[in-house]
């Protein structure tokens, strides 16, 4: 057996056999698994409560792939036509967040976007507003989060599809008659979507599971199917209905990705744009 | 007609285009020809848009269009590495310009048919341009800029990327295209062949000036300065001095070496240091005497080359100069056993053959 394939049966396909399997097991009261078949947890998982916040969950993660797009567009295709300098300072800038924990940073947000944090105490300082607003503990400071954890995933593909790019191309559009804007439409926007779409399954995913930003910044009234997932594993120590509802996500963001190879080859893609 | 007046484009300091005035008449084919970061391919990006002007106008019949966008301009440009759109079809990547110019689909279909048969793509309309050779990529780029119909057509290298063969027959091509087609050529390259072969006239240029801008065959004959007599074709230079000058037959003076007559010049001003030139291919090497209406010098063969079609010689004069001559193998028993190295020859040109540069 090859060793690539070795690690990929430790590391991914056991860990997911065990789920499955938990997934079809009963929970018993001292928290221990009887492993026997039941499609019980399924009845649960897909019960109307449960259905609503994973549907509240996609309406969350598309909502973050669109406006992270929105921002990091923009960042990328200035990136890409800078100079050589400026490239290697934004690019540097873009992955220092990396070097600090995960936990620390949405603390940071917590504490930034917080009733006494910098950004009231300049707003109230400026005479914009008199009360402190409320940032954090509600959908925005959520999406916040989300956002700023998510640029750098979609920037930095968008970037790298802009950057191959070969100017010359765009002049020959320019010399052809087009326009920017149209140059931008008939040439540069389709060259990056390969980076694009690569962005959005690089932010859609990881957003549809995570349970650490609602938490922190979503405040009680946005819970996320990933702390569903949470809870039942950590709180009510139900693995098996843990297992099910994380079943149902895996199996809805498989098919997504399948989607996504089928109409987007990643291998496939470099040749046709490889200019 | 295309004028430029003036035309600058400074990067810094650097001035790689100075200065530079130009016209270009309606229908003609004009080479820009230099070693590279001589301007010319600046001067090209200047007249498509894509480079600003630092100084100067460019006007395309009587109107000024220094600050128009490219897109706004009546100018076509072929690419040096053709600039295909990867992702559409020869025939899209043709129609792309006048599909942008919303041209109905009945016309669009004919010109791009027209333009087709004319590059001699038919059969590769539906191929992707990742499936095409080097030469077919090339007739795109220019099946591409051709069907806009523009007043002028900007060609930056376009055989550079193609090898020899192909280049050869690509450049007929396009000569018979200029002419069938009647839009102005502007042409770019660092290779003089293909400007001798394809130009009406030539523009050398060298450190963003134009030095000499004529005919090839007066560029080739009658080189202005010592760099455009250098950079076409390969000359042998003299530092001499004029002795006597009358109309249509100077004598001038080349030191350690002796005198000799140059004829059909104007009258030169006695005295003057000159540089006196000669094609390698108008000497030859002789053990006769000349006639009269012959220059002759003294040298010893130091080298000798067999290149196929000719055999190049280089002969030591006086004074450890070194000049080389071309000698078609007409008798190639001639200079394979006549001349050999070591020998001393008598060097022979016509005294109608030959240039001043005045330094």
């Amino acid at each position: 057996m090859a060793p690539p394939v070795f690690w990929l049966l430790v590391f991914f396909i056991v860990p997911l056999l065990i789920v499955v399997s938990y997934s079809f097991s009963i929970a018993k009261t001292d928290g221990g698994i009887s492993l026997v078949f039941t499609l019980k947890n399924y009845g649960q998982a897909l019960e109307g409560m449960y259905l609503s916040v994973l549907f509240k969950s996609f309406g969350y993660a598309i909502v973050t792939t669109l406006l992270t797009f929105l921002l990091a567009y923009p960042m990328a295709y200035y990136m890409a036509f800078t100079t050589q300098r400026q490239k290697m300072i934004i690019m540097f800038l873009i992955i220092l967040p990396f070097w600090t924990n995960f936990l620390i940073r949405m603390f940071s947000i917590m504490i930034l976007l917080g009733e006494n944090g910098l950004i009231n105490k300049a707003f109230m300082f400026l005479g914009l507003t008199d009360s402190p607003l409320r940032m954090i503990n509600n959908t925005f400071g959520m999406y916040v989060g989300f956002i700023y954890w998510n640029l750098p995933f979609m920037v930095l593909p968008i970037f790298s599809s802009l950057d191959r790019i070969d100017v010359s191309l765009l002049e020959a559009s320019l010399d052809l008659g087009a326009s920017q804007r149209q140059t931008f439409m008939k040439v540069t926007l389709p060259y990056s979507i390969p980076g694009l779409v690569a962005g959005i399954v690089f932010v859609f995913i990881p957003t549809l599971g995570n349970f650490v930003i609602p938490e922190f910044l979503g405040g009680t009234q946005n819970t996320m199917i990933g702390n569903l997932i949470t809870a039942q594993y950590l709180q009510a120590q139900n693995w098996p209905f843990g297992s099910a509802i994380s079943t149902v996500l895996i199996v809805i963001v498989m098919i997504f990705i399948v989607l996504y190879i089928r109409f987007y080859d990643p291998t496939k893609s470099k040749n046709t744009l490889n200019f | 007609m295309l004028e430029l007046k003036n035309l600058s484009k400074f990067y810094g300091n650097v001035k790689a285009v100075n200065q530079v005035n130009l016209t270009i008449s309606k229908g003609e084919f004009f080479c820009l020809l230099g070693p590279s970061g001589c301007g010319k391919t600046t001067i090209l990006r200047m007249v498509a848009g894509f480079e600003k002007v630092t100084e100067g106008n460019i006007y395309l019949e009587g109107k000024d269009i220094t600050n128009d966008a490219p897109n706004n301009r009546d100018v076509n440009t072929v690419f040096q590495n053709y600039a295909l759109f990867p992702n559409l079809s020869v025939w899209e990547n043709i129609a792309y310009g006048l599909k942008i110019r919303k041209i109905t689909k009945d016309e669009c279909n004919r010109r791009v048919e027209d333009v087709v048969r004319l590059t001699g793509l038919s059969g590769f309309e539906k191929r992707m341009p990742s499936k095409l050779s080097g030469g077919q990529q090339q007739r795109v780029a220019l099946a591409r800029a051709l069907v806009n119909r523009p007043s002028i057509l900007l060609l930056d290298e376009p055989l550079s990327a193609l090898d020899k063969k192909i280049a050869e027959q690509t450049r007929n091509e396009l000569s018979e295209l200029q002419r069938k087609v009647g839009i102005t050529f502007i042409f770019v390259t660092h290779n003089q062949t293909e400007a001798l072969a394809l130009a009406d006239r030539i523009a050398v240029m060298k450190d963003g000036i134009i030095e000499h801008c004529d005919q090839p065959k007066e560029i080739y004959e009658k080189p202005r300065t010592h760099f455009v007599a250098d950079f076409i074709g390969s000359m042998n230079f003299f530092e001499c001095t004029i002795k006597a000058s009358e109309d249509k037959a100077t004598l001038l003076e080349i030191p350690e070496i002796g005198d000799v007559i140059l004829t059909g010049q104007n009258k030169q001003e006695a005295g003057k240091t000159v540089q006196f030139c000669v094609r390698p291919e108008r000497m030859k090497i002789s053990m006769l005497q000349p006639a009269e209406y012959e220059n002759c010098i003294k040298g010893v063969i130091r080298q000798k080359t067999y290149l196929g079609e000719i055999t190049k010689f280089v002969v030591e004069l006086a004074g450890n100069r070194q000049i080389s001559i071309m000698a078609q193998n007409y008798l190639l028993k001639l200079s394979n056993e006549f001349y050999d190295i070591g020998e001393e020859v008598n060097i022979i040109w016509s005294k109608t053959s030959g240039e001043i540069i005045h330094v």
